[in-house]
């Protein structure tokens, strides 16, 4: 169907035709890519290649699955000065992303009463699902909103919400610069007022379980995460405020014309340089800093519910890493031997710097970022680590990516005993609904193993751990 | 002569709760708005002469809201059901039925048009409890779609005997990732309300928020629907992340057909 020629291995090439002005290229395996192939995706990667200013490939990541415009599991990197920046090369959750805490205390210890009390204390502190936001409370005063959107993750951990060394365990030190809301509508700030704190719905999560497996284990003794360790992961983003950042954004491109001449107009993109590429970039980075107090105040509330039924102390759940997945930024790479400054867009993939980019914080500086690739709740999730490979810019996979649609999940499953089933394969979930663990079923998503093993062999980041879950709260 | 007892009703479809509260639940394919009930006939007479049946001048399925339970008769109950309100060709719809009455009267001397025509559908029948079925209600969306005769088997089953064939208002389709939808209409507005009931046939809620809107484009349906997935979502939190621009649009013998898609 594709002209697709392998280049190396796990690595295939798209090359150019038409208006593209860069190649295509697809990190899979032959397994993957049979199924990759089914799907419109690569049609997607085509049409991104016809962005302007983009530099090197338009690519896809093993777990690529049709998205808006953009794949999901696409990467694309635009001149900072020629090029433009697409809200749908982000995604409508700004900075969706993941984020790993670990407990040094092996989850084989915890009983199975203090299992089942514990995602009880946590399902009643975070609000998941739809509509279990905290509406008896006031929700983000429009102060607070203006502070937290310019100082990230930090303006959570100022207010006894975390502590201050997460900040160096998070992407940017959980702050994408120029965040403010001066071209934030009403509407965004009403969506997202009481949304703080909470998993929304959908593929997020919890999920709570144990280290299975070392793969590398000098870096997993320098994140000090050792096999049985109890693991914390949360998938969530920026709720209601970033969904409502890029549907007014989409509305304000759309009507300047900045979609004329691109082959689906879903890509619509403004010049970065421009009036409204700045605008939107500032309400990205806003959008984005609220994701990662989201994420923060989440972890907090677990700490919490540790403390009080696992009687840890709270800094005992050390945050190893938080990456974002949905995400526009300004990063330097090299480009035809020059250092060159781009703004790379990762939809569903996972920034993965290696050794000694000085963007990592010191523990990471010396092995590489961890990468964070969440699988299914039934089978398993990985930590890696980035590689910074310069094919792909330093990006990686970020997810299992589905199988199965929500529909045919949910009527796979309707009607059956999906907690007791779950529970038979050794996991307890919990939900608001009985749609949404029907439609997060395992079997509605690729195995995260195979994907994992092909970002490996295309060399972009290593396998660290492999990590079973065992207690999961979906949205 | 084959005598039957014959109504004529339009299908309900609607998201029905898994569960209801006690009495004799109809089966959900035999929930129905009934038009005009016949009484005994002849069945091969009438079947005959709904050939020439009205035309209901609407092809596509009218949207509908469920907005409160009723109680029929008014004095002692046999039938707990629930009132339709329609969101869309109140006029057409009333159109239609006076129409199909006038009909009938021609082709049976003996038919009485009804002296109150409450537009419900019936749920359930004696034994229940009235306190029960109200606190258990919540408003629901609905459409009405195929029309059909009808004939009555007894212990609240229908076996239909003819139908009219109208097209759904929105069809779900295959997603990988999030929910896409087939949505039919004739204009830009029936396009609105329809892409509405059927995000709202996953979130009920969803209705709450639902104000007239008068749409011109296919970016300004977007917009719209946007908006009031943001209503929701600001109110007491909403599913959806947003309807994309996807725009893929299909002109099918004057009905339009959108593929919409949905970040969820």
């Amino acid at each position: 169907m594709y002209e697709l020629k392998k280049i190396a291995p796990a690595i295939y090439e798209l090359p150019k035709t038409g208006g593209m002005k860069v190649p295509g290229l697809l990190i899979a395996t032959e397994n993957l890519l049979r199924g990759i192939e089914q799907d419109r995706s690569l049609e997607q990667v085509i049409n991104v290649a016809h962005l302007p200013g983009i530099v090197g490939y338009s690519l896809a990541m093993p777990d690529i699955h049709w998205g808006y415009g953009f794949p999901i599991g696409g990467v694309a990197a635009m001149d900072a000065q020629t090029g433009v920046i697409s809200p749908g090369g982000v995604g409508y959750d700004i900075n969706c992303g993941v984020r790993l805490a670990l407990l040094p205390e092996p989850f084989a210890k915890i009983s199975e009463k203090t299992r089942t009390d514990l995602l009880q204390a946590i399902f009643e502190r975070v609000p998941s699902g739809v509509g279990r936001e905290s509406k008896h409370e006031r929700g983000l005063s429009d102060r607070d909103y203006s502070e937290l959107v310019e100082q990230g993750a930090r303006w959570s951990v100022e207010r006894g919400l975390g502590f201050p060394e997460d900040l160096d365990h998070i992407e940017s030190n959980g702050c994408i610069e120029g965040g403010n809301l001066d071209f934030v509508s009403a509407e965004a700030l009403e969506r997202g007022r009481k949304q703080l704190g909470s998993i929304g719905s959908g593929n997020h999560f919890i999920e709570i379980g144990a280290v299975e497996r070392i793969f590398d284990s000098n870096t997993a003794k320098a994140w000090g995460v050792e096999i049985g360790y109890t693991y914390v992961l949360i998938h969530t983003g920026s709720r209601g405020f970033g969904h409502q950042i890029c549907v007014d954004t989409l509305d304000v491109f759309l009507k300047k014309g900045f979609a004329e001449n691109l082959p689906d107009r879903q890509l619509v993109a403004a010049p970065i340089q421009s009036a409204e590429g700045k605008r939107y970039y500032q309400s990205m980075a806003a959008a984005a800093n609220f994701a990662f107090n989201n994420r923060q105040q989440i972890l907090a509330k677990i700490r919490d519910a540790m403390t009080v039924v696992c009687r840890i102390a709270p800094r005992d759940l050390r945050l190893l890493y938080d990456v974002c997945h949905n995400i526009a930024k300004f990063e330097t790479h090299e480009v035809d031997g020059q250092k060159k400054q781009l703004c790379v867009h990762r939809k569903g993939a996972t920034r993965a710097f290696g050794k000694g980019s000085k963007e990592l914080a010191a523990i990471f500086q010396s092995t590489g970022q961890p990468v964070l690739v969440p699988g299914d709740m039934g089978r398993a999730s990985h930590l890696l680590v980035g590689t910074g490979n310069p094919l792909t810019w330093c990006s990686c996979c970020h997810g299992a990516g589905r199988a199965r649609s929500r529909v045919k999940s949910f009527d796979a499953w309707r009607g059956k005993d999906l907690t007791s089933y779950m529970l038979s394969q050794g996991v307890h979930v919990m939900a608001e609904s009985f749609r949404t663990i029907a439609e997060e079923m395992p079997d509605a998503y690729k195995d995260v193993d195979a994907v994992v093993a092909a970002v490996e062999q295309a060399g972009l980041a290593n396998t660290v751990a492999r990590l079973k879950p065992c207690l999961v709260i979906k949205g | 002569m084959e005598m039957k007892r014959l109504f004529v009703g339009m299908q309900a479809v609607a998201p029905w709760p898994e569960t209801f509260p006690n009495g004799r639940v109809l089966l959900e394919v035999d929930r129905h708005l009934t038009l005009a009930f016949l009484g005994d006939c002849n069945l091969s007479s009438v079947i005959d002469s709904f050939q020439r049946f009205p035309n209901p001048g609407f092809q596509i399925g009218l949207a509908a809201l469920f907005d409160h339970p009723v109680f029929l008769p008014h004095r002692e109950p046999k039938t707990a059901g629930w009132h339709v309100r329609l969101l869309e060709k109140n006029s057409q719809f009333s159109d239609f039925c006076h129409r199909v009455w006038q009909w009938l009267r021609e082709i049976q001397a003996d038919f009485e048009e009804p002296k109150e025509f409450l537009t419900h559908v019936t749920v359930a029948r004696q034994p229940f409890v009235i306190r029960e079925w109200k606190q258990s209600f919540q408003p629901l969306p609905l459409f009405l779609k195929n029309i059909y005769l009808c004939e009555s088997l007894g212990f609240s089953r229908y076996d239909v005997q003819w139908s009219h064939e109208i097209l759904s208002p929105f069809e779900v389709i295959e997603h990988t990732a999030d929910v896409a939808f087939i949505i039919r209409g004739q204009t830009f507005d029936d396009l609105f309300i329809h892409a509405a009931l059927a995000l709202a046939f996953q979130f009920p809620p969803l209705m709450n928020y639902l104000q007239e809107t008068v749409v011109h484009g296919m970016d300004e349906l977007i917009y719209q629907l946007n908006h009031l997935i943001a209503r929701t979502d600001a109110a007491e939190g909403c599913p959806f992340k947003a309807v994309s621009y996807h725009c893929s649009m299909e002109n099918r013998e004057n009905i339009l057909e959108w593929e919409m898609i949905v970040d969820v």
